[in-house]
């Protein structure tokens, strides 16, 4: 033992202590910057043995851990000096304290063997949601709504585990199911499938569950149009790896569904996206229903998977982001991940939708969608000019504005060599720096280029300057800048250790998980009714 | 002359040349490592510059008459470089943050805890020097204003770009709050809807560490997209700030240099 107390009502600078069951009825310390408190109970919640260390003794006890948006404490690695002589079991339970608060409770499931000859010996363990995925139920719920549901999971299917039911820890969720039918599934896979319903406004809100540290079961609500902060590239964090991914991108589905009572399939409809093939081509999954009523509220859900999946998923990992533990845990929800300032080209429209564009300020001039005359993508924006056409233009507002902007492009094409466009970027102030478009060279598209320096950019605005029959093809808007780059992302896996009083982060944002559309396929529901949730997404 | 001096976490402070090592006697060497890695593996951003951390090395001789001499004398150093955070030239006015890395004994043939060279190596945890004191600037509150706004002509003598820390106080609610270096176009964008309220009249925007805090809470969600901690460059400047309500501003620096 390190440190040994030897004597009551001492104080003790950078200590280890064993055996306390509650520290404060036991022992006298100075105040200490940070510390850690492990206590181990059998599976019957008798106090079995404890680790206490503070300051620079943390160093002498390793603890990891991984929590998910879905699931929560996923994982629970201790790690210390085999002369410390702790005996775990597994199944033990472990609570586990940083600087006097409660963060987790889990189970023991990894020990090693016993005549291990290492001098470390690491404990492995994971959250109580685990006792939910060996429960498996055959139950339909009917007429009710996902908190009953919720309700019924825990506190009488779930009896018999570890984990409790309060209702101040469900967010209220005003969807009542017709009929939710779980065949011979395991609980844990039940709440995915009403995770992904509730997720229904997945843009604006995300739901999160788990097991706390009282074990007791929440599924809470995750606001997604709040920032929750902000890190930075040479501040917080280093070389973050960024990657947008085509591949999870689904932009048609084929449903077919098994006919009743025989394993012959049939194909009932498909959906799609035009957008999104335009952009990133056809991106077509099969899914088979194997128990529907109702192909309308089928073509829903597949349009909310569309929804879903149409873009690409951006995934932001980085590593060795520190945060004192004086701050607490990160929670899930949404972060600005700002990489470092460098000279950056943004893609502001790649001119294959108009959905951006205020066409308010036009009525004499047509714009359309061409899909002959491209540049990028698989559309371009036609204009044909008309008498009274001179100073109309169309126009996207940023908000929030874009800051410190140094330059834009846009790529033209036109069918007389003429003038008859001027690029107008106006700022919040007002002031406005415009380019006239001057085409000496007809049928090619041509890249203009424009440079300036804007604290901001509310407005860009396209401008025609003619009242002549004109025909010009537009495609892609760039915006160069010399500043971050900032991505807003979901958290939704932490890797964390204690450090010298710290949390030492790897955290990974935005990657979907890739079971959610296995989730809603599997919906179970041959009324249909719980489709028809989907249908105004 | 006391040239060198260790600062501990407390701010403690170490003389290095008070008796202990002479630096202009003959014997004494500085040597100093800098690397430009910004290809190689190991380089970091540090704040905005891009470099590895550098190796500050201190070579000395030493002779006592007396192991126990010898003994306290080394005892005394290694403690004081171990817990040393920070190592000022006070001569110059310039400290960077240090870590223990070496020591290095190499004896006399029949000198053992006698006489010895000596070597001490640091890590430098930053990639510059910077002055021990700030170059600061401020703007008084005019009364009750609706908006401040205006220049302020920052001359940076150092030879990296510094990382200036930013300190409002607030007499009247202010949601936005802009700060921009006209020659380089970059600044921060900040819009918190809590600035002036009771009890939240501070707000504090600092480019060293990359946050900003109103009334000593962190609130970095409120840096606007595409925003974020910038740089005083060397030479002259002009910050230009815009803050939609009545404030006082400091604005702080320290100047930097390579050695």
């Amino acid at each position: 033992m390190i440190g040994a107390i030897s004597g009551a009502g001492h104080i003790y600078n950078n200590l280890i202590l064993r055996g306390a069951n509650e520290l404060k009825e036991n022992y006298v310390f100075a105040e200490p910057e940070y510390n850690l408190f492990l206590q181990f109970f059998t599976v019957s919640n008798l106090f079995v043995d404890s680790v206490y260390v503070q300051n620079e003794a943390l160093t002498l006890i390793d603890l990891d851990f991984e929590l998910n948006i879905i699931g929560g404490l996923k994982k629970l690695t201790i790690s210390f000096l085999k002369s410390f002589s702790v005996k775990l079991l597994n199944q033990m339970k472990v609570k586990v304290w940083i600087n006097n608060s409660h963060y987790f409770t889990g189970l023991i499931t990894y020990i090693p063997n016993e005549d291990t000859t290492e001098t470390v010996i690491n404990y492995e363990g994971e959250g109580f949601i685990s006792q939910l995925d060996g429960k498996i139920i055959d139950l339909v719920y009917e007429n009710k709504t996902i908190v009953e549901i919720l309700t019924d999971l825990i506190n009488v299917q779930a009896a018999d585990t570890d984990v409790i039911f309060n209702s101040d820890f469900i967010d209220p969720i005003s969807i009542t199911l017709t009929k939710f039918e779980v065949n011979k599934k395991s609980i844990r896979k039940a709440i995915d499938q009403l995770l992904e319903i509730c997720n229904v406004n997945f843009n604006s809100e995300e739901f999160e569950y788990g097991v706390n540290r009282n074990n007791i079961f929440y599924f809470l609500s995750i606001d997604k149009t709040a920032v929750i902060s902000s890190y930075f590239e040479g501040y917080h964090f280093q070389k973050p790896k960024v990657k947008t991914s085509i591949k999870s991108i689904i932009n048609k589905i084929i449903i077919f569904r098994t006919l009743e009572g025989s394993d012959v399939t049939e194909e009932v409809s498909s959906i799609s996206d035009a957008v999104s093939i335009d952009k990133y081509g056809l991106k077509e999954k099969k899914i088979t229903y194997s128990n529907f009523y109702d192909t309308s509220t089928v073509e829903d859900m597949a349009e909310f998977i569309i929804e879903k999946f149409k873009n690409p998923s951006l995934s932001i990992d980085i590593q060795n982001l520190a945060s004192t533990i004086y701050d607490g845990l990160l929670p899930f929800g949404v972060y600005r991940v700002n990489n470092k300032p460098d000279n950056y080209t943004r893609l502001i429209d790649d001119c294959t939708e108009l959905a951006a564009w205020n066409l308010t300020s036009i009525s004499n001039t047509t714009i359309t969608l061409e899909s002959y005359y491209i540049y990028s993508g698989r559309k371009s924006f036609k204009g044909v000019t008309a008498a009274g056409s001179n100073g109309e233009y169309i126009q996207i507002e940023f908000d929030p504005y874009l800051w410190f902007q140094t330059g834009f492009s846009i790529y033209v094409y036109q069918e007389t060599a003429s003038e008859i466009l001027q690029i107008e970027i106006e700022d919040s102030w007002g002031a406005i720096e415009t380019m006239k478009i001057n085409c000496v060279q007809a049928n090619q598209f041509i890249k203009y280029s424009g440079s300036y320096n804007k604290y901001n950019v509310k407005y860009l605005r396209i401008k025609f300057l003619t009242n002549e029959v004109k025909i010009v093809y537009i495609d892609r808007v760039d915006f160069t800048n010399e500043t971050w780059s900032s991505n807003d992302s979901m958290l939704r896996k932490i890797k964390c250790k204690i450090q010298n009083g710290q949390f030492i982060y790897d955290l990974n944002f935005g990657e979907l998980e890739k079971s959610a559309v296995d989730n809603l396929k599997e919906l179970n529901d041959k009324t249909a009714d719980i489709y028809s949730i989907f249908e105004n997404v | 002359m006391i040239r060198w001096q260790l600062l501990d976490i407390n701010d403690t402070i170490f003389q290095l040349d008070d008796g202990i090592f002479l630096i202009n006697s003959d014997n004494f060497k500085i040597d100093i490592k800098l690397e430009e890695r910004t290809f190689l593996d190991g380089a970091v951003f540090d704040g905005l510059d891009r470099m590895a951390s550098k190796e500050l090395k201190f070579k000395f001789n030493k002779a006592f008459t007396s192991d126990s001499a010898y003994c306290s004398y080394f005892n005394e150093i290694i403690t004081a470089f171990r817990s040393a955070v920070k190592i000022q030239d006070i001569v110059r006015g310039i400290e960077t943050a240090i870590e223990f890395s070496t020591l290095n004994i190499k004896f006399e043939d029949g000198c053992f805890l006698r006489t010895s060279e000596n070597s001490i190596s640091l890590y430098l945890k930053d990639v510059y020097w910077e002055a021990i004191y700030y170059n600061t600037y401020n703007v008084s509150s005019s009364g009750e204003q609706a908006l401040t706004s205006g220049n302020i002509y920052i001359t940076n003598n150092g030879w990296l770009p510094s990382n200036p820390i930013i300190t409002l106080n607030a007499n009247t609610t202010a949601i936005n709050i802009l700060f921009v270096v006209i020659q380089t176009n970059k600044g921060i964008a900040v819009k918190d809807l809590s600035f002036g309220a009771v009890g939240l009249t501070e707000y504090i925007i600092n480019c060293e560490t990359g946050f900003i805090t109103l009334g000593g809470i962190k609130k970095n969600e409120n840096i606007q997209l595409l925003s974020g901690p910038f740089q005083i460059p060397v030479g002259n400047s002009t910050l230009y700030y815009e803050i939609d309500g009545d404030v006082s501003i400091e604005v702080k620096f320290k100047e930097k240099a390579y050695l």
